[in-house]
């Protein structure tokens, strides 16, 4: 047997996570939270916010094939919540071929604005993972969501070449599908990072979408920002079906981070008058 | 006489003609103002020469657009085939929602009802009308042209090739005005990717909506950048 299929035969039954958690927010702030291992919650208060917040930590550090999480968040009406995680989410090698699966949902009642900030995600060499985040708005509901995804780590020199990822975001409004997006990148990175159509050189990627009824008025003041950030990343801004679309691309995880919390705290005062900064944990 | 209907019931042949109508640059769907966000791409410097396009064409082909559409084509022919008009409505919607930016919705979309507008009249067809009129908010190019194709029997496989060949001879026909790149360059770009067209075609066959994926992310870049540039030809 080779070292390989002697490691896949002594992992063939091991025990995997199954993470769930399931946090309902009210006008006055959390009204129910329920966790599984590993995954767990906690409200988090910087002492400058006016808006709920909880944050998501993942306890055994990382995830790997076979797992298999699930986060549900309930928003009533006019309420507002913001939802981000504790560190970066790191996909580890998968020994069994096997991918690991975590579907986030998000319910937003009439009147409430959601804000869902999960900090980077670091897919390893040779993982596989499926992520789906479906957010069901409602009348007058809105949300900011984003995802970054940093290909390897990169500081230890890294650059991943055999991974699967399939990383969906959908957006729903009363019930029906407004915005898709799937990045799927399958194996032969190294070919989609020499292609100048596909990733042009980088190794990390964002998305942020902002959908709002009134989200038309905002495009020129996005752009407007973005604009200022063209010479050092590739940033694009569209308008979907009442979805604004920001996206980068960037060979430095650094540089793309910090422009992604520029655009996000641009927005959170801009739409909703929010102190224009991120969460303490997100800078630790 | 014999002889004659023994070729019109043949499905080949009856394809043949449809497939050369509805995907020739003289079918009414403005195809022909659209680039795919390659007008920006030239203008930025990312598609310069032929070897550029051809590898700019083959990830579309291979991961971006063409690969999607040629499922939505497969499964909305499939809906259509079984009279499921809950599938059918399903695929709509997803192909309507899986775009990347304003201009590429516009592009599906604009041809899509421009498509049905013409072939609802030639192909009379009641079973035709009311699917897409079913999906009137979201009416995709691929989408309508599966339905069509179903109801005209036409082989699947022959279906999606045409539309992919004719996907792709219109950005190169869109390269032809906008970068320096001879007739015949276009034609040899389009002849070495016959068997990449087939491929995808095969492969489409046996995908579902769960197959979908992108990742021409430059691709999605110079499109949604279209939006502002400053002179264009083209409305993506």
């Amino acid at each position: 047997m080779k070292y390989n299929d002697t490691l896949q035969f002594k992992f063939k039954n091991i025990k995997r996570a199954r993470g769930s958690l399931d946090i309902s927010f009210s006008k006055k702030g959390i009204s129910r939270m329920y966790y599984k291992n590993p995954l767990r919650s906690f409200s988090n208060d910087d002492g400058i916010e006016n808006i709920p917040t909880a944050v998501i930590v993942n306890t055994s550090g990382g995830i790997v094939s076979g797992d298999k999480h699930k986060v549900c968040i309930n928003i009533d009406k006019n309420s507002k919540a913001l939802i981000f995680s504790q560190a970066a989410e790191k996909i580890y090698k998968s020994l069994n071929n096997d991918y690991a699966e975590i579907n986030n949902d998000i319910f937003v009642g009439e009147n409430s604005w959601i804000e869902w900030l999960p900090q980077e995600t670091i897919v390893f060499e040779n993982s596989r993972l499926k992520r789906n985040l479906n957010i069901y708005l409602s009348k007058n509901s809105e949300s900011l969501a984003g995802e970054i995804v940093v290909l390897g780590r990169l500081a230890k020199g890294e650059f991943v070449n055999n991974v699967y990822l399939k990383d969906a975001i959908s957006i729903y409004k009363n019930g029906k599908i407004q915005w898709v997006d799937i990045a799927l990148l399958k194996e032969g990175v190294n070919n989609a990072r020499s292609s100048s159509t596909r990733l042009d050189g980088a190794n990390s990627f964002f998305t942020i979408v902002l959908s709002s009824e009134k989200v038309k008025k905002y495009k020129k003041a996005v752009v407007d920002l973005t604009t200022s950030f063209i010479k050092k990343i590739k940033i694009s801004v569209t308008l979907v079906n009442e979805n604004l679309v920001i996206k980068g691309l960037s060979e430095d995880p650094l540089l793309l981070r910090k422009i992604f919390s520029k655009i996000w705290c641009f927005i959170r005062l801009e739409l909703k008058k929010l102190t224009p900064v991120m969460p303490k944990l997100w800078w630790i | 006489m014999k002889q004659y209907q023994q070729f019109k019931d043949n499905k080949v042949h009856n394809g043949l003609f449809s497939l050369m109508t509805w995907f020739s640059p003289s079918y009414p769907i403005g195809s022909f103002a659209y680039s795919h966000g390659l007008e920006y791409a030239v203008e930025a410097g990312i598609v310069t020469n032929t070897g550029d396009l051809k590898n700019w064409l083959y990830d579309f082909l291979h991961f971006g657009t063409c690969y999607n559409d040629s499922i939505f084509i497969s499964n909305s022919y499939d809906a259509t085939e079984k009279n499921d008009l809950i599938f059918f409505n399903e695929v709509a919607a997803m192909s309507k929602a899986f775009k990347s930016s304003s201009e590429i919705s516009l592009e599906s979309e604009q041809q899509g009802i421009s498509f049905y507008q013409v072939t609802s009249v030639t192909l009379s067809s009641k079973k035709f009308e009311s699917l897409i009129n079913g999906i009137k908010k979201n009416i995709s190019y691929p989408v309508v042209v599966g339905c069509a194709g179903s109801i005209k029997t036409i082989r699947k496989i022959d279906l999606i090739d045409a539309y992919l060949h004719s996907f792709i001879s219109n950005i190169l026909s869109a390269s032809l005005r906008i970068m320096p790149l001879g007739q015949t360059e276009a034609q040899c770009i389009l002849s070495s990717l016959e068997k990449e067209i087939n491929l995808i075609s095969i492969n489409a066959l046996s995908k579902t909506i769960s197959d979908l994926g992108s990742s021409v992310f430059m691709g999605d870049w110079a499109s949604a950048n279209h939006e502002g540039q400053y002179t264009r030809l083209f409305r993506s």
